[in-house]
């Protein structure tokens, strides 16, 4: 973009602003048109980039930042939904740490769930898509096969399916039946309920999955071929090319499905019937979050929750990037 | 390269653009002037169910919209799930509806903070019980009317039970015949069918236990019974738990929500409903299900005559008028309760009892018999439970969780209820 600055002043200008200069001017003469059609131009360049942004920026500051404030403004009362709410200060925050053992189970479980979950799906998913980088017939076919579940884990309708599915009378009993094996309820059990959840979690690998395989693909060949030359085995390749040369996109969907994992909420909330499973082992964060808001007319409190969840997923996030130094090679 | 071009006209259309985004960003909510009653009105009624009941709440509001032309009710019915969510949410917002159904544990959360139309004003109450209406009337106002009752009832089933060679208890029964009945059931069927669904966690069954007792599960005050009942009752599951007369735990918790579906399954035995459920789980299943009272109720009957849920009118409704003659015409209108059957229970305004229960099939005559014995023989009806008693409620079964799962002893955890109650309600 040309800088347009105001000849009169000048010392010496490129060719580029002099042929700007000459199609500023406009017919009456030249100094006297020069500036304010400049000035005109300039203004007209700066902002137009913001016209075009303006209607994200209506969303974002009307239905994103504006209703974070307000949920900030709200942690810091007492707010039933039902009548205005009360300022208390930090109030909720203490309680949440102090006296509130059900909220120190909710975390535990998420931890535990994201911990688990996400590095499973995300081996899962390059161990799938390193199967498909070896150029298999109908690769577009299974590619979309693998992402669909990525689209539908999410939601309630998947989630129903789950709960069937792992319940007493089940799918996954009737084919363990097929082998004589006798199974339970999955989701009514406190020790299995939430790995019915990771396997679901699981299931939604599709989206890091293709990701990893376009990256797979940018490998160079020559870097295996050099390899091969040297006498390296399949597994030293995989350690010593692909996974360096694919960290950058294991940091980003680490990242990405980490901070997805902490908000998990639909799964948990079907699959246990809103109730957090048996014996609070499937209690989401987002869950108890959600039944202190609205079936315990505690919104307040919950939007401290709902504050503390932003927070820690930044921190998170702000670690993982802070490791990555250490073991993520950016190819430069 | 538009720079040069036009800078004048492109500021112009941004300017443009940017209003009209603005103004189609305005909240267009036109405020309503009620003034006359010959005025088109537009009034939101709410209610949950299933599609029977949404098949004959929407006849009978088809028949309101013709005796009032200028009256058209727009209709929002769901199931139960995320019901009181919705309803709070649109109260947040201001667009509450105009007349819905609600039910009791959540009334004083609503009533006490002014949220709900004082109804004695404006709905006849004529050929009402004043019991009833003492039950729903909170600070002095009558905050919502009975739009179905119904009573407690426990379940039996009949096809499964004697093909085991044994025979269901009826009539007066002992918690104590229940356990026996239960753990025979289990021994007969070699293990795969319990006699009852585990109910250490329901709070509405340990509700008429307590009234055995003479004591009430919550009263205005907070909690009303002895930690020594609350320890018996949850000592007497974990003994039908041992003897296997209960279902397992990771199944109890399974079909937590609706026990009914156990027995629909053939998971087990019994358990207990309410008799207007009974109509809909008997359609469900082949088997023959019998609906019998509770056990224990001989002498001192612990069942009442129990508000399944209530009408209320929105504080934020803007035709409170037009409202409340919605609500007298589903309560206290014969016609109305013609076709609105005895779905939702049994009517409380004796006056329409009789076009209501006209073309009853012979599950709900059975209801009704339930029904009527426990007006004749039942303890009286709780008030409404105080605010914060969603939350001691889910506390009630969480804590009965971890007894089922034998992470507490009975007698630990109902000290540790007691307490932990105390201070949600406090």
């Amino acid at each position: 973009m040309t800088t347009l600055t105001d000849p009169t002043g000048a010392p010496e200008a490129s060719s580029e602003e002099r042929m700007g200069d000459a199609r500023a001017r406009g017919p009456q003469g030249p100094r006297a048109r020069k500036s304010t059609s400049l000035r005109r131009a300039i203004l007209a360049e700066k902002i137009a980039p913001y016209t075009f942004l303006l209607p994200w920026l209506i969303g974002f500051f009307v239905i994103t930042l504006g209703p974070m404030l307000y949920s900030l403004y709200l942690s810091f009362t007492d707010f039933s939904m039902l009548a205005p709410p009360e300022w208390v200060g930090f109030d909720n925050y203490i309680k949440l740490f102090t006296n509130d053992p059900k909220y120190l189970d909710a975390v535990r479980v998420t931890v535990v769930y994201v911990l688990v979950s996400v590095p499973l799906q995300l081996a899962f998913a390059l161990l799938v898509a390193m199967a498909l980088n070896r150029g298999l017939r109908g690769l577009s076919l299974y590619r979309s096969i693998y992402y669909l579940p990525s689209l539908i884990g999410a939601s309630v309708a998947v989630a129903v399916l789950w709960r069937q599915m792992f319940g007493s009378n089940g799918l996954i009993n009737q084919i363990l039946a097929w082998f004589g094996i006798e199974g339970m309820s999955w989701i009514g059990n406190p020790e299995t309920a939430l790995g019915t959840l990771v396997i679901l979690n699981v299931w939604t690998f599709g989206a890091p999955m293709v990701i990893f395989l376009a990256a797979l693909r940018q490998v160079p060949q020559y870097l295996y071929e050099a390899a091969a030359v040297d006498g390296i085995g399949r597994w030293g390749s995989f350690r010593h090319i692909t996974l360096p040369m694919l960290s950058p996109i294991v940091l980003f969907n680490l990242v990405l499905q980490m901070i997805g994992a902490f908000q998990a909420f639909t799964p948990a909330f079907v699959v246990s019937g809103g109730t957090g499973g048996p014996v609070n082992s499937t209690l989401f964060y987002t869950l108890y979050l959600y039944q202190r808001g609205f079936t315990g007319f505690q919104m307040g409190y919950a939007s401290a929750m709902a504050w503390i969840l932003f927070l820690v997923i930044a921190l998170v996030t702000a670690v993982n990037f802070w490791f990555s130094r250490y073991w993520v090679h950016y190819d430069d | 390269m538009f720079t040069q071009r036009n800078p004048k006209g492109l500021k112009l259309a941004a300017v443009a653009a940017g209003a009209a985004m603005m103004m189609s960003l305005a909240a267009c909510s036109s405020p309503e002037s009620e003034t006359d009653s010959d005025e088109p009105i537009e009034l939101r009624m709410a209610w949950w169910g299933d599609d029977v009941r949404h098949e004959v709440t929407n006849a009978a509001l088809d028949r309101f919209e013709e005796l009032n032309p200028n009256i058209t009710v727009i209709r929002d019915f769901s199931g139960f799930d995320g019901y009181l969510d919705k309803i709070t949410t649109q109260y947040t917002g201001g667009n509450s509806p105009d007349v819905f159904q609600f039910y009791n544990e959540v009334l004083v959360e609503f009533a006490s903070r002014g949220q709900l139309v004082d109804l004695s004003e404006n709905v006849s109450t004529d050929g009402w019980p004043q019991e009833l209406l003492d039950v729903s009337t909170v600070d002095g106002e009558l905050a919502a009317m009975p739009f179905g009752l119904s009573t407690q009832g426990f379940i039996f089933d009949n096809t499964a039970v004697e093909a085991l060679g044994l025979t269901a208890p009826t009539g007066d029964y002992s918690w104590d015949d229940l356990a026996e009945f239960a753990a025979e059931v289990r021994s007969a069927s070699g293990g795969s069918l319990a006699g009852v669904t585990d109910l250490s966690h329901g709070y509405q069954v340990f509700e008429v236990w307590a009234k055995q007792q003479g004591e009430d599960f919550l009263d205005a005050d907070g909690l009303a019974f002895s930690e020594e009942t609350l320890a018996d009752y949850w000592q007497y599951w974990a003994d039908l738990r041992e003897s296997g007369g209960a279902t397992a735990p990771d199944i109890t918790s399974e079909y937590q929500g609706t026990p009914y579906d156990a027995v629909v399954a053939g998971v087990a035995a019994s358990t207990f409903l309410f008799t207007n459920q009974y109509d809909g789980v008997q359609g469900r299943t082949p088997n023959v299900i019998s609906l019998e009272r509770f056990p224990g109720e001989g002498d001192d009957a612990g069942q009442y005559l129990r508000t399944a849920m209530n009408l209320v009118i929105s504080k934020q409704s803007k035709h409170q008028e037009a409202a409340a003659k919605l609500v007298d015409f589903l309560l206290n209108d014969e016609e109305a309760n013609g076709i609105l059957g005895l779905n939702r229970g049994f009517p409380a305004n004796a006056n329409v009892i009789e076009a209501a229960s006209a073309g009853a099939n012979e599950n709900v005559q059975r209801a009704i018999e339930i029904f009527e014995s426990v007006r004749e023989n039942g303890a009286p009806a709780p008030v409404p439970a105080p605010a914060g008693s969603g939350t001691v409620n889910t506390l009630f079964a969480e804590i009965a969780q971890q007894v089922q799962f034998g992470q507490l002893t009975p007698a630990d955890a109902a000290k540790q209820f007691m307490a932990q109650a105390a201070s949600e309600l406090g």
